[in-house]
C-alpha cells in the first residue's frame, strides 16, 4: 500500500528531479543546457532552416566553450525538436509542454501566429522562456503589454506586421518615390490576419507619410489561383508599381502570372515564400525583378558575422533545400547566442532570472544589432527597430543571365538588397563590406529616365517591365563588380 | 483606423480605394463604356475558367454514373498528371509535348491501378469506398511531400505570354487550356455517342444489371471507365498546374469544384456538369468584379459585403441553394 | 449478454481504462489523450447521426464552428462566465442543427455529402470576413479557461498531501473534464442507440420506405438525430474553446477534422457508438504514436540506429494502415471483436 503509493507519487512528480541540478553542481560545471525548438520542420522549408540555423549556433557555441571563448556550459537540442504541423496550435502546445517535460531550458521557434498563439497559455503556467523567430502577429507582444508578469517569458527576433508596414512606407518615400519616380501604387494583399492588417496600415499611412497615391487596393482570398483579372485591373489603374503582401499565398501563380503578362509596374513588397532560394526555381525565373523584404541575404555583409554564418550554412547544409538560410536561419542562429549570453550572465536558467538578462540583450548577429524593447514600449519584448538597430532589407532578384528563364537555377539568381542604403553593400575578396550605392542610385536615374521616355512614347505594352528588367540587370552588374 | 471614423456605415466601391461618388462626376458615356469593358471580361474569363472545370470534373462525374462510385481520388488524379509532367520537364529534360503525354499515359494507368487494386473490392460499400479513395488521396499527398517536398512549383505554360482580345488582355497558355478542354469534351462526347463501346459504356450507365443480362462485361466496362477517366485527369491536370500552379495540396480545389459541379448538374449529366461548370466559373469571376460595401460597427471594426473577399463563399452559397430548390440538380435524374 | 449490456461493459471498460491510465501519463501523452478524448466526443456525436441513419455529414465540423465561436465570442465580448456560454452555444449549434436538417432530409447521398462538405467552407470564408470580430485564421485569445485559477487553488488545497506541481494539476484537472465529458456523452449515446428509437434510425439506414410504410414518421426521426448529434458535437466545440483559451480557426473549423470524424467511425464500426470511440482515440492517439516511434533509436551501434528516416513517412504508414484496415476489417474493429467473439463462444459451446 505504502508502495503503491510511493510509486504513485513518483509518477507525479517526474519535473522535479531537474529543477535541483543546478544548485547541486554549481553554474559552469553543468551538463549541457537543453533548448528546445518548435516549428513546422516536416512540412515547410522555413522550418527546416531554423533546423539548421539552431544546429549551425548550438555547434559553433559548443566549439566556443571548448576552446575556453564561451564559458561553460554548453548547449544542446538532442531530441528537442518538434514539428508543430504548420498551423496546428493544440500539436505546438503539446510540443511546448513535452519539451518543457524533457527539461528544455528554454524554447525556440515558431513560424506561423497560430501555432504560437497554442503555446501562449502553457508559456504562462510552464514559465520557460519563448524566443519567437518566426511569426510577425503583434498580438503577442500585446499580451506581454497587457499582462507582463504573465507573458514576460515570451520574445520574438522579428519585426512585427505594424513595424514592416512603417518599413514599407520608408521604403515607398525612399526608394520608390525618391529615386524611382513612383506616383500611385497597387497593393495586392491576400486575406489573412497579415495582408489585412498591412493593407489597413498602408492605406493609412502612405498618401500622408510617403506622398504616394493609391491607384487600386485588392484583398485576394488567400487561396486565390487567379491573378489575370487582378493584374489586368491593375493595369487600368495606371499604377508605377505593385506591392504585394503575401504570407499565406506561396505567391508563384502571382509571379508567373505578372511575368505572362508583362506587367507594366515593377514588384516590390512581401511575399514570404519569395525569400527562399529555390523560389528562383519554383517560377522558373520569373521572378527576376521582383523585390521582397527580407531580415538577410547572406552574401550581402551586414554585420561581421552575416558572411561567415552564410558560409557555414552552405558547407554544410548547401546539397539540399533551403540551400541557402531563410530568415528563420538568421533569426534561430541568433536567437541561442542571445540566449547563451543571456545564461551567462544570469549564471543560472532560472526563467525569472533568464528574462531579466534577456531583456538587457545588446547583441551584433547576423541580422543586424538586436536589443529588446522594455515593458514600457507599446510591443514589450519585440526587437528595437531603426537603421541602428533591425530593420527590413528589401532585396531584389536578378541575374547576370541573359534570359533568366533559361538561367541556371543553382547558380545564376542573384538577392541583391536595394533598400534600405546603408546596406546596399557587396563583399570583396576578403568578405569585407564595399558600398555600391552610387551603382544602383545610377542604374535607378537610368530607369527613371527609361519611364519618362515610354509615357512620352504613349505608354506601348511592355516598355516599362523591360526598363525594369533592365535596371534589375544594371544592380546584378553593380553587385557581381 | 480611418476607415473606422467614417463609420457607422461606409459605402466604398470594389476596390476600397474611391468612394462611389467619384464615378457620380464621370459623363455617363464614361460609365456606360466602363460598364461594357468589364461585362466583357466578365464573360471572356468566366468562358475560359469553366472550359477548364468542366474538364476537372467531367471524369469524376463518369465514374459516377457509370459505376456509382464517387471516386475522392479524382483531384489526386489531376495532381499525378501535373506532378509527373512537371517532374519529365524539370528533371529528365523532356519537352513539354513529351511530358504532356506521359502525364496522361501515367494517369490512364493509375485509374486502372486504382480500380482493380482497390475499389473493384469495395465497391459494394459506398462510404468505405468514398473512405478508401479519401485514403488514396492522402498517400499520394504523401508521397508528393515526401520526394518533392511542399514547395509551390510552377509548370511552364505551352506558350510563353498574352494576346490581347478587344480590350481585355489574356494569358495565351488559357487559350490553349481553353481549346484543349473543349477538344476533349468534344472528342469524349463523339466517343460516348457514336463508338460501340462507348456505346456501351452508356448502357451500363443506364442500367447495369440490364448490361449484364445482354451480355456486357460489367468489369471490362468500369475499366474503361476507369481509364478514361484518368486519362482526362491528366490533360485536366496538365492545364490546371500550368494556369495555377503545382503543390502536394493542389488535389483539394479541384475534387471540390468536380463534386460541386457534378451535384449541381445532376450526378450523370455530362450536358448538366457542363452548365454548371459554368455557373461555378461565371460567379466566381463575377464576385472578383462585383462591387463591394464595407460595413463597419460602432467600435470601428469593419467587414465587407460581397466583393474579392466573397470569391468562393458565394458559388458555394448558390449551390446550397439550388440543391435545397432541385434536390436531384438541374439536369439529375430522380432514382 | 444483449447486445446493450455489452456495449455498455465495452464502453464502462474503456472509460475506466481512460480514467485509470491519467496519473501515469507522461505529459504530452496527457495532452494528447485529452484532446483524444474531445476527439471521441466529436465522432460519437458524428456517429449517432451519420453512422446511425447511413447519410455521410463531411462537415460536422460546422457544428462545432457554430458552438466553439458563439461560446468564445460571447465570453470575450460579453463577458459572459462559462456556465451561461457552453450552454448558449449548444443551444446554437442544435439551432443549426435543426434549421439544417429540414432541407437536409430532401437531400439523399452524394447530394447530402456535399451540401455538409459546403457548410464548413462557407462557415469559413464568413469567419474570415468577418474576421475584426473573429480574429480571423488567427483567432482570438483570452477566453476564460475551463480550470479557472480559483478552481485549481481549490483543488490544490483538496490535494495538498500529494504534493502534485500546478501545471500538473491543471493537466489532470483538464484531463478529467474532458473524461467526464466523454463518460457522459458514451453512456448517452450508447444508451440511446440501443433503444427504441436507435433501432429506428437503424432500420432508416437499411431501408427508408419499409420504415416509412410501417407507419413512422421518418423526418421526425431524423430530425432528432440531428439536434442530438448536433447537440453532442457542439458541446464539444464549445467546451474546446475553453480549454484552448482561445477561439482557434484552425481547431473550430478544419475540414481535415471533420474527415478524420468519419475515419474514426469507420476504423472502430460505423453506429455502434463504442466504435466511434475507440476510432477516435486510435486516430489521435495513432498520430502520436507514429511520430512517437519516428523517434526511437535502435541499439544498433555506437550511438543506435535512429529511425529518424521514418519521421517523413509517419503519416504516410498512418494512411497506409488506414487503408489496409479497411480492407480487411470493412465493418470496423468493433463488429470485427463482436464477430470473432461470438465465433469463439460457438467454437466453445460445440466443444
Amino acid at each position: 500500500m505504502r508502495m503503491n503509493r510511493r510509486m504513485f507519487l513518483k509518477a507525479l512528480g517526474v519535473g522535479a528531479g531537474t529543477l535541483t541540478l543546478s544548485s547541486v553542481l554549481g553554474w559552469g560545471q553543468q551538463p549541457p543546457v537543453k533548448v528546445g525548438l518548435i516549428g513546422p520542420i516536416d512540412l515547410l522549408d522555413v522550418g527546416r532552416a531554423m533546423v539548421r540555423g539552431a544546429l549551425l549556433a548550438i555547434d559553433e557555441i559548443n566549439k566556443l566553450v571548448d576552446d575556453k571563448k564561451l564559458p561553460p556550459p554548453k548547449l544542446t537540442m538532442d531530441g528537442l525538436i518538434r514539428d508543430d504541423q504548420v498551423l496546428r496550435g493544440d500539436v505546438a502546445r503539446a510540443a511546448y509542454e513535452e519539451l518543457v517535460q524533457k527539461g528544455a531550458q528554454a524554447i525556440v521557434g515558431g513560424f506561423l501566429d497560430e501555432a504560437v498563439m497554442g503555446i501562449m497559455p502553457s508559456l504562462a503556467r510552464l514559465k520557460k522562456p519563448f524566443l519567437n523567430t518566426g511569426t510577425s502577429g503583434k498580438q503577442f507582444s500585446e499580451l506581454v503589454k497587457s499582462d507582463y508578469e504573465k507573458y514576460k517569458y515570451y520574445f520574438r527576433l522579428m519585426l512585427n506586421s505594424e513595424v514592416l508596414a512603417q518599413d514599407t512606407v520608408g521604403m515607398v518615400k525612399g526608394l520608390m518615390k525618391d529615386e524611382l519616380g513612383v506616383q500611385k501604387v497597387a497593393l495586392v494583399m491576400e486575406d489573412s490576419n497579415f495582408g489585412r492588417d498591412f493593407l489597413k496600415l498602408l492605406q493609412e499611412r502612405l498618401p500622408s507619410e510617403a506622398g504616394v497615391q493609391i491607384a487600386k487596393a485588392i484583398n485576394f482570398p488567400i487561396n486565390n489561383p487567379d491573378f489575370n483579372a487582378i493584374l489586368q485591373q491593375i493595369g487600368d489603374s495606371d499604377a508605377d508599381a505593385i506591392i504585394p503582401g503575401f504570407a499565406f499565398n506561396p505567391g508563384v501563380p502571382f509571379v508567373g502570372q505578372t511575368y505572362e503578362l508583362k506587367v507594366d509596374a515593377p514588384v516590390i513588397g512581401i511575399i514570404t515564400e519569395g525569400q527562399a532560394f529555390e523560389y528562383w526555381k519554383s517560377t522558373g525565373g520569373r521572378v527576376m525583378g521582383h523585390a521582397y523584404a527580407d531580415a538577410a541575404t547572406g552574401e550581402t555583409p551586414l554585420t561581421p558575422k552575416t558572411l561567415p554564418f552564410f558560409q557555414a550554412y552552405i558547407e554544410r547544409f548547401g546539397g539540399s533545400a533551403p540551400s541557402r538560410p531563410l530568415y528563420t536561419a538568421f533569426t534561430t542562429y541568433d536567437a541561442l547566442f542571445i540566449l547563451k549570453e543571456a545564461m551567462d550572465r544570469a549564471k543560472s536558467t532560472d526563467p525569472d532570472k533568464l528574462v531579466e538578462e534577456l531583456e538587457k540583450t545588446d547583441y551584433v548577429g547576423t541580422v543586424g544589432r538586436v536589443q529588446f524593447r522594455d515593458k514600457n514600449d507599446i510591443y514589450p519584448h519585440d526587437p528595437k527597430y531603426g537603421s541602428d538597430y533591425v530593420v527590413a532589407k528589401w532585396v531584389l532578384w536578378t541575374t547576370l543571365a541573359k534570359d533568366p528563364l533559361k538561367a541556371n537555377p543553382e547558380k545564376d539568381p542573384l538577392r541583391v538588397v536595394i533598400w534600405p542604403k546603408q546596406y546596399r553593400l557587396r563583399a570583396d575578396e576578403e568578405g569585407n563590406p564595399v558600398s555600391i550605392d552610387a551603382c544602383i542610385s545610377a542604374a535607378a536615374t537610368t530607369y527613371k529616365a527609361a519611364v519618362e521616355d515610354w509615357k512620352k512614347k504613349g505608354k506601348p505594352k511592355g516598355g516599362r517591365f523591360e526598363a525594369w528588367q533592365a535596371f534589375a540587370r544594371s544592380v546584378a552588374k553593380c553587385f557581381v563588380g | 483606423m480611418k476607415h473606422g471614423r467614417r463609420s457607422p456605415a461606409v459605402w466604398q466601391n470594389a476596390s476600397l480605394d474611391k468612394p462611389v461618388g467619384a464615378y457620380g462626376r464621370m459623363p455617363l458615356l464614361k460609365i456606360m463604356d466602363q460598364v461594357f469593358v468589364i461585362a466583357e471580361r466578365i464573360v471572356i474569363y468566366s468562358v475560359l475558367i469553366s472550359a477548364l472545370y468542366a474538364l476537372v470534373a467531367l471524369g469524376f462525374t463518369m465514374i459516377f454514373g457509370v459505376g456509382r462510385v464517387l471516386n475522392l481520388a479524382h483531384g489526386a488524379f489531376l495532381m499525378v498528371g501535373a506532378y509527373t509532367a512537371w517532374f519529365a520537364q524539370q528533371y529528365l529534360h523532356w519537352n513539354l509535348y513529351s511530358a504532356f503525354a506521359l502525364a496522361v499515359v501515367v494517369c490512364t494507368l493509375l485509374g486502372i491501378v486504382l480500380y482493380h487494386g482497390l475499389v473493384r473490392h469495395v465497391q459494394r460499400s459506398p462510404i468505405v469506398t468514398l473512405i478508401a479513395t479519401l485514403a488514396c488521396a492522402l498517400l499520394i499527398e504523401e508521397l508528393i511531400k515526401i520526394f518533392f517536398t511542399t514547395n509551390t512549383q510552377l509548370l511552364a505554360p505551352f506558350v510563353s505570354g498574352s494576346v490581347e482580345i478587344h480590350k481585355t488582355t489574356v494569358i495565351t497558355n488559357r487559350i490553349i487550356a481553353f481549346g484543349a478542354s473543349w477538344l476533349a469534351i468534344l472528342l469524349f462526347w463523339l466517343f460516348v455517342h457514336r463508338a460501340r463501346w462507348g456505346k456501351v459504356i452508356l448502357a451500363t450507365a443506364q442500367d447495369q444489371e440490364g448490361a449484364a443480362l445482354v451480355g456486357i462485361d460489367v468489369k471490362k466496362v468500369y475499366t474503361l471507365t476507369w481509364a478514361i477517366s484518368g486519362a482526362l485527369a491528366g490533360i485536366a491536370g496538365f492545364f490546371f498546374a500550368s494556369w495555377v500552379k503545382l503543390d502536394p495540396f493542389m488535389w483539394r480545389d479541384p475534387l471540390i469544384i468536380s463534386f460541386a459541379i457534378v451535384v449541381v448538374g445532376g450526378l450523370g449529366s455530362l450536358k448538366g456538369s457542363i452548365v454548371a461548370a459554368y455557373l461555378i466559373g461565371f460567379l466566381e469571376v463575377l464576385m472578383t468584379y462585383s462591387p463591394s460595401v464595407r460595413v463597419c460597427a460602432a467600435d470601428f471594426r469593419c467587414f465587407e459585403f460581397l466583393g474579392s473577399s466573397w470569391v468562393g463563399v458565394s458559388s458555394l452559397l448558390v449551390l446550397i441553394a439550388i440543391l435545397f430548390i432541385k434536390p436531384e440538380g438541374l439536369f439529375g435524374r430522380t432514382e | 449478454m444483449s447486445l446493450r449490456t455489452l456495449k455498455f461493459v465495452l464502453l464502462g471498460l474503456t472509460v475506466i481504462v481512460a480514467g485509470a491510465v491519467g496519473p501515469f501519463l507522461p505529459s504530452k501523452w496527457m495532452t494528447t489523450l485529452m484532446y483524444a478524448q474531445l476527439f471521441a466526443v466529436y465522432a460519437m456525436g458524428w456517429d449517432i447521426l451519420s453512422g446511425m441513419t447511413g447519410q455521410i455529414s463531411f462537415g460536422h465540423i460546422f457544428f462545432v464552428a457554430v458552438s466553439g465561436y458563439t461560446a468564445g465570442l460571447l465570453n470575450l465580448y460579453l463577458k459572459w462566465p462559462i456556465w451561461a456560454t457552453v450552454p448558449t452555444g449548444v443551444s446554437m449549434a442544435v439551432l443549426a442543427g435543426l434549421l439544417f436538417s429540414v432541407p437536409a432530409l430532401r437531400l439523399r447521398g452524394p447530394y447530402f455529402s456535399l451540401v455538409t462538405l459546403i457548410l464548413p467552407l462557407a462557415a469559413a470564408r464568413l469567419v474570415i470576413i468577418l474576421a475584426d470580430w473573429t480574429g480571423g485564421e488567427l483567432g482570438k485569445f483570452g477566453v476564460t479557461p475551463l480550470c479557472q485559477d480559483s478552481l485549481l487553488n481549490t483543488l490544490e488545497g483538496l490535494l495538498s498531501r500529494l504534493h502534485i506541481d500546478s501545471f500538473r494539476l491543471y493537466q489532470y484537472c483538464n484531463y478529467y473534464f474532458f473524461w467526464v465529458l466523454m463518460t457522459a456523452v458514451g453512456v448517452g449515446l450508447v444508451w440511446l442507440s440501443t433503444s427504441r428509437i436507435g433501432k429506428i434510425l437503424e432500420a432508416i439506414r437499411e431501408n427508408e420506405e419499409a420504415v416509412e410504410a410501417a407507419g413512422i414518421n421518418v423526418a421526425k426521426y431524423k430530425i432528432f438525430a440531428f439536434a442530438v448529434s448536433a447537440s453532442v458535437v457542439g458541446l464539444g466545440g464549445a467546451l474546446s474553446v475553453h480549454t484552448n483559451e482561445a477561439v482557434f480557426f484552425n481547431s473550430l473549423l478544419s475540414l481535415t477534422s471533420s474527415i478524420e470524424m468519419i475515419v474514426a467511425s469507420v476504423i472502430g464500426g460505423m453506429g455502434t457508438i463504442v466504435g466511434a470511440l475507440w476510432g477516435g482515440f486510435l486516430v489521435r492517439g495513432g498520430e502520436q504514436l507514429i511520430r512517437e516511434i519516428a523517434q526511437w533509436k535502435l541499439p544498433i551501434g555506437a550511438e543506435g540506429l535512429a529511425l529518424s528516416f521514418l519521421e517523413r513517412w509517419a503519416t504516410f504508414i498512418f494512411f497506409a494502415l488506414l487503408l489496409v484496415l479497411l480492407f480487411f476489417a470493412r465493418q470496423g474493429l468493433l463488429p470485427l471483436l463482436m464477430g470473432l467473439f461470438r465465433q469463439r463462444r460457438g467454437e466453445i459451446r460445440r466443444g
